[in-house]
């Protein structure tokens, strides 16, 4: 079962898109914070990381700089989920290091899809 | 597009109509984005009380979480759409960074309500809770819609946000009209086109369709028109209790709607409850003033909503129900003046309708005639009451029709004596000669009466001419009766007429002299006259 970790402020959204991770039967460690981002990250081992770039203490496109610069942490795939919808966006998240990004609200099935994508990639 | 108000006619200077029309323009942009906010705040109550009846207790903690992001979501469009708002950027905030801020305020609320709604969707089905899967999806489209409108929310709130741009900068930005823009298509959706009770008039869709469903659960029958022109043409063809009318709707408002309506005998009395922003005060007050029954604030309170809604079809039941009384008791009224016109004089009974208590007028000219049914008593004991009441009947009867066709007013029947007076309550010049031929047709006519029957009755007329007072007393089973000595004297003279005999006195002949003949009788004594000279009339004179 592939672990998530979701990074995200808002409770009602983690809550959430945590319950539907499980139901779609991924296994998912969660995180209020950047900063807390990092850590889980390093001690749980996700199989990838669902970051929300509107953080309080570190946010996201710090906390992906630093998850791409740490050797135990730069392979896990990490989707920057982000509120908004410009195609601007999607270069600033991959100059983060973001392997892919989507949009607030979130459309599960499109998640979901590039979810499997970089997991079956990052297996290969 | 039209969105100004007419209200334009208390003078009041063009440049505060012009920052009022601004100012209804801002409440409409507003109502338009904050609808689907309405709407699914709506939609979730509903899904509340749906699981809540249907106990579904697993669901609402999820209901609730999306009912939690709904009203977050609506404060925060309220607080960003209010001009003037304090919610302006940080100190060294650039406008990009703020509008960042903007999004991802506004899009975790909704993304909440979208990723709660589609596991209740999925929780609905496993637990076969289907009836609640059409409001979950209502919830849902409204939620698309608002994402359709966010960015223009953000544009919108960053104009109002920055102060820089002049007034002219502001009118144009504001006269491109994004509300095209941020208005979604009409979902075609499928209502039950029953007979409408209440009509609801919005231009948006998810005002009306939120609306539709709640007075559905309400168990009302809903119709809809998206503008003012197409609720008119329903009222044309269709009979409904109530309308709920936008105020602030292209084309034609609701206040121009209020008023065609209240300019229509057939729609006039129809109430109607205005729906209107919180901005528009003054314009709710000039729908009531036109004649509006009520006003229901956006967004709907479903217990307002409902109360509203009740309070004002009672009105309409009880208004239908005072107008059929007041058509019953016109009906009662129509009747009771027709018998009471056939007992007293037209005019007269329009004198005691309109208050009069005691009638009584002096008449200087009138002719009284009283006839008598010779040997009356006699007959009446040789047959049966049956028979003598219907022969007496026959002939009254048919003294009666002469009388009213020559305008004579019949006054009573008095045992076998039958009383009529000429020239009275209308007066005529004519009230001698019109007696005259009264009298003789009288008698012509039971002549003719007498060749049908076995019993032969033989009439005594008396006739006079003079002063009378007449009028009506009493406080029940009241005439128009005649008093005088006019009317003495008539009697009198009945009394001692012959059996097929008119009998006057000479004042009365010599005015009557030019057109009828008359056989003198000689003197008679008269009560209370003493000696006098009198005719019988006998035939009209034969003038060329």
């Amino acid at each position: 079962m592939p672990t998530i970790l979701l990074v995200e402020d808002n409770e009602l959204n983690r809550d959430m898109l945590s319950r539907r991770l499980v139901r779609n039967g991924y296994g998912v460690l969660i995180a209020e914070d950047g900063a807390k981002g990092l850590s889980a990250a390093i001690d749980g081992k996700p199989d990838l990381i669902l970051m929300d770039m509107s953080l309080p203490v570190m946010d996201g496109w710090e906390a992906t700089r630093r998850l791409k610069a740490e050797p135990q942490t730069r392979a896990i795939p990490v989707i920057a989920l982000t509120a908004h919808a410009m195609s601007s966006d999607r270069e600033k998240a991959v100059a983060a290091g973001c392997d892919d990004y989507d949009t607030k609200p979130v459309e599960l099935e499109r998640l979901l899809a590039k979810i499997e994508r970089l997991l079956q990639a990052g297996s290969l | 597009m039209n969105w100004d108000l007419p209200f334009t006619e208390d003078g009041r200077s063009e440049r505060f109509l012009s920052e009022r029309q601004t100012n209804a323009r801002l409440s409409h942009v507003r109502q338009e984005l904050l609808a689907p906010v309405n709407a699914i705040a709506g939609y979730a109550d509903i899904l509340r009380d749906e699981a809540t009846r249907l106990g579904l207790l697993a669901l609402m903690p999820d209901v609730e979480r999306v009912l939690e992001s709904a009203e977050t979501l609506l404060g925060l469009v309220e607080g960003l759409l209010d001009a003037g708002t304090t919610l302006t950027r940080h100190e060294g905030e650039s406008l990009p960074d703020f509008q960042e801020r903007l999004r991802h305020d506004l899009r975790n609320p909704l993304n909440a309500i979208k990723g709660y709604g589609e596991m209740l969707l999925e929780d609905i089905v496993d637990a076969g809770a289907v009836s609640l899967r059409q409001d979950l999806e209502r919830l849902l489209t409204e939620a698309a819609r608002l994402l359709a409108s966010l960015e223009w929310i953000v544009n919108f709130t960053c104009y109002h946000a920055t102060t820089a741009e002049t007034e002219d900068e502001r009118t144009r930005l504001m006269a491109a009209d994004p509300l095209l823009a941020i208005r979604a298509p009409d979902l075609s959706r499928k209502h039950p086109r029953e007979t409408g009770r209440i009509l609801v008039v919005d231009d948006n869709a998810s005002n009306r369709g939120l609306l539709l469903r709640q007075l559905e659960r309400e168990g009302h029958q809903a119709i809809e028109a998206r503008s003012g022109r197409q609720a008119l043409q329903i009222l044309d063809a269709e009979e409904v209790d109530l309308i709920l009318l936008d105020l602030m709707m292209p084309d034609m408002n609701g206040l121009q709607v209020l008023e065609r309506l209240k300019g229509s005998e057939r729609l006039r009395d129809l109430p109607v409850i205005m729906i209107s922003g919180l901005q528009e005060t003054d314009s709710v007050i000039r729908c009531i003033e036109a004649g509006a029954e009520d006003y229901l604030p956006k967004p709907f309170d479903q217990v307002l909503l409902r109360a509203r809604i009740n309070a004002c079809l009672e009105r309409k039941h009880w208004h239908d129900r005072e107008l059929g009384y007041l058509a019953q008791l016109k009906a009662e009224k129509e009747k009771s003046d027709a018998l009471l016109r056939s007992i007293l004089p037209g005019q007269i009974v329009g004198r005691l309708n309109g208050g009069e208590v005691v009638i009584a007028d002096r008449f200087e000219h009138v002719t009284i005639l009283f006839c008598d049914l010779v040997g009356f008593t006699k007959v009446a004991a040789r047959i049966a009451p049956g028979q003598l009441v219907e022969n007496l009947n026959r002939i009254f009867s048919a003294f009666d029709a002469l009388a009213g066709s020559l305008g004579v007013e019949k006054i009573k029947t008095i045992g076998d004596a039958y009383m009529a007076a000429a020239g009275l309550p209308e007066v005529r010049p004519d009230h001698a000669e019109v007696m005259a031929e009264l009298a003789l047709r009288m008698l012509e006519t039971l002549e003719g009466l007498n060749q049908d029957t076995k019993i032969r009755f033989r009439a005594r007329i008396g006739m006079h001419t003079g002063p009378v007072v007449a009028g009506v007393i009493g406080m029940n089973k009241f005439i128009y009766d005649v008093w005088g000595d006019t009317v003495n004297v008539a009697s009198r003279l009945e009394a001692c007429s012959l059996p097929g005999r008119i009998q006057v006195l000479d004042e009365m002949r010599c005015a009557l002299e030019q057109r009828y003949e008359f056989d003198p009788r000689g003197v008679i004594s008269l009560r209370g006259r003493g000696r006098m000279a009198t005719s019988f009339l006998t035939r009209r004179k034969h003038t060329s």
